[in-house]
């Protein structure tokens, strides 16, 4: 983030991966989406963008590179932002992914670090990206499949949008580290402890029965490995706890506001088509990051 | 995966077990062993995470020979051998 | 990738696979249903996973490590208790009956009877078949009060709709009518009728 002057501070960020789904146009909606997001979990709006790309001109054909490219400007365009270049370069297999420029208002620019005790936690979207992904590779659970690589290619900026009419403490998208590790962060950054409800937390369809049978990707037992601060009450069920450590690709944001506020907020977020948007927690007082999940 | 598990290969060992953690004033229970962890008959101790290093103290001083802890979830069935 | 069948013994080597493969492998093993297989993986992951899908494929699992390689002992929740039993239950045969006269198995020591009568109500819970009733009198009654050492399985066993039996006169006998905690109180009448049922009495 750079501040370019009183009112406007600049926003730049990257993200590229390998592909996570088989089709290209998808895969170019979904590394477009979750590039852009960064932005909107500062608050910012997205400006221009740049190609990420690394393709094997030898393997596959010119076409599944149009694919990609197409859906990563669809997602640039639906973004309200301009495509101004990009660069590619020969490689075993394809990447793709966006750098982008935003700006926000420095007074409005949000960060992770902010939440107060009273605050509600409210999540944006469903919640096993990575779960899904390993049950991809194991040609299981298609309609799980399918449904969360739509959520992966929803932009955040329907629940940007809607945020910047409310008084938003804190806000961060959720990626590698799962829900519990980007709370972590949230709430160790703003010096809280959390309480969440994992019977409130949006789940992606099937993917509670894929975490079940064992399709769980590593990352998600590194993630559990590495937060040792979070609690579990007994009753939370193993595949619900190993959800919430899934690494999620482009998921939603987690917003803490006012408790007052929380309602008013899902109202607009719905209407905004953010129909999964629901309250999974909130701020039990000033702390260290400590998490209880019950 | 809260409770532990002590499986004794001698029913013998497991009620000197038995009686040194009675002693102790330990609250377990006296289970046969699970047949995931061992097709012939034997006995375990069943207790919580919390009560196994006075079990472990117990054991290792009275010289109670057992054949292995475990950590159970008997809900599940899975058993994974302690080191 | 081995998958030798060693007089019915199924090893599965998964080491150097990188998840979902161990499942995947796992899975396709499991369907030709073997009563017990075993799984070696080397990694945290795999293991992890592998024990979730095979308890949720109806499978218990026993799981040691050795040298980083993980050895995961999967074994088929139903026949825990046929596999020792030597014969498999006919699939047409009535439910038996059983009728304890005592609380405690056997004769000899009667601390050893006890933990026989405990292990005997944790393994009837397993049978894939329930017995269709559990009477018990004399100090078989002991087993069906407020602190008996099988309470737990005994109304696990009513809960599945397995009838248990408490002679009223032994309960009265024994000064236990109020400590009744599970079942119902009956009379010989109704057990010398579940007695001369068609189908098997056992007697213990």
């Amino acid at each position: 983030m750079y501040l370019l002057n009183d009112e406007t501070a600049l926003i730049q960020t990257l993200d590229f991966f390998t592909p996570i789904v088989d089709d290209p146009y998808l895969f170019g909606q979904i590394a477009a989406a979750n590039s852009l997001s960064d932005v909107y979990a500062m608050g910012g709006k997205p400006l221009t963008a740049m190609n990420i790309v690394t393709f094997p001109v030898c393997k596959l054909s010119a076409e599944v590179l149009l694919a990609i490219l197409s859906g990563g400007q669809q997602k640039i365009a639906e973004a309200g932002a301009v495509m101004v270049g990009g660069h590619t370069i020969d490689d075993d297999e394809p990447k793709y992914g966006l750098s982008v420029t935003g700006v926000a208002p420095p007074a409005k620019i949000l960060t992770n670090a902010g939440a107060r005790p009273g605050d509600v936690l409210i999540l944006t979207k469903a919640v096993g990206t990575g779960v899904l992904y390993t049950a991809l590779r194991a040609e299981l659970f298609p309609q799980g499949v399918a449904a969360a690589a739509q959520s992966m290619a929803q932009l955040n900026r329907y629940a940007a949008e809607v945020m910047a009419h409310f008084p938003v403490h804190a806000c961060t998208d959720i990626t590698g580290f799962g829900l519990l590790g980007h709370a972590y962060e949230m709430a160790s950054a703003s010096e809280v402890d959390l309480e969440i409800d994992s019977r409130a937390i949006p789940l992606l369809p099937e993917a509670a029965e894929a975490a079940e049978v064992g399709l769980i990707p590593a990352g998600a037992y590194a993630n559990r490995e590495y937060l040792k601060s979070v609690e579990f009450h007994s009753a939370v069920p193993v595949n619900l706890q190993d959800l919430l450590f899934d690494p999620q690709t482009s998921g939603g944001l987690l917003i803490s506001l006012p408790g007052c506020e929380a309602s008013g907020f899902l109202q607009q977020a719905r209407a905004a088509g953010v129909l999964v948007a629901a309250c999974i927690g909130s701020v039990t007082g000033k702390g260290t990051g400590k998490i209880h999940v019950k | 995966m809260t409770e532990r598990l002590i499986a004794f290969d001698s029913i013998h060992q497991a009620l000197r077990a038995e009686k040194e953690f009675l002693k102790a004033g330990m609250k377990f229970e006296l289970a046969p062993t699970p047949r995931e962890i061992s097709a012939s008959c034997g006995q375990s101790i069943v207790l919580s995470d919390t009560e196994l290093p006075l079990a472990i103290k117990i054991i290792s001083r009275e010289i109670i020979k057992c054949r292995g802890v475990y950590a159970a979830d008997f809900s599940q069935r899975i058993f994974e051998k302690m080191d | 990738m081995s998958n030798e069948l060693k007089s019915k013994l199924v090893e599965l080597n998964c080491q150097g696979l990188a998840c979902p493969q161990p499942v995947i492998m796992t899975k396709k093993a499991l369907e030709q249903k073997p009563a017990e297989m075993t799984v070696l993986v080397d990694n945290l992951a795999a293991k992890e996973n592998v024990a979730k899908f095979a308890a949720s494929s109806g499978y218990g699992v026993s799981i040691e490590n050795a040298d980083g390689i993980y050895r995961l002992n999967l074994l088929a929740k139903q026949t825990a208790v046929n596999v020792a039993a030597g014969k498999e239950l006919a699939a047409d045969s009535e439910a038996p009956a059983i009728l304890l006269g005592r609380n405690t198995l056997g004769t000899g020591s009667e601390e050893l009877g006890a933990i026989l009568m405990k292990s005997f109500f944790v393994s009837l819970l397993e049978l894939s078949q329930l017995p269709r009733a559990v009477m018990l009198i004399n100090s078989g009654v002991y087993l069906a009060v407020t602190d008996s050492p099988v309470l737990q399985p005994l109304q696990e066993l009513s809960r599945r709709g397995v009838a248990v039996m408490v002679c009223g006169t032994c309960l009265d006998y024994f000064s236990l009518k109020e400590k009744l905690a599970v079942g119902e109180v009956t009379n010989m009448y109704s057990i010398l009728r579940e007695l001369t049922r068609a189908g098997n009495t056992i007697t213990l």
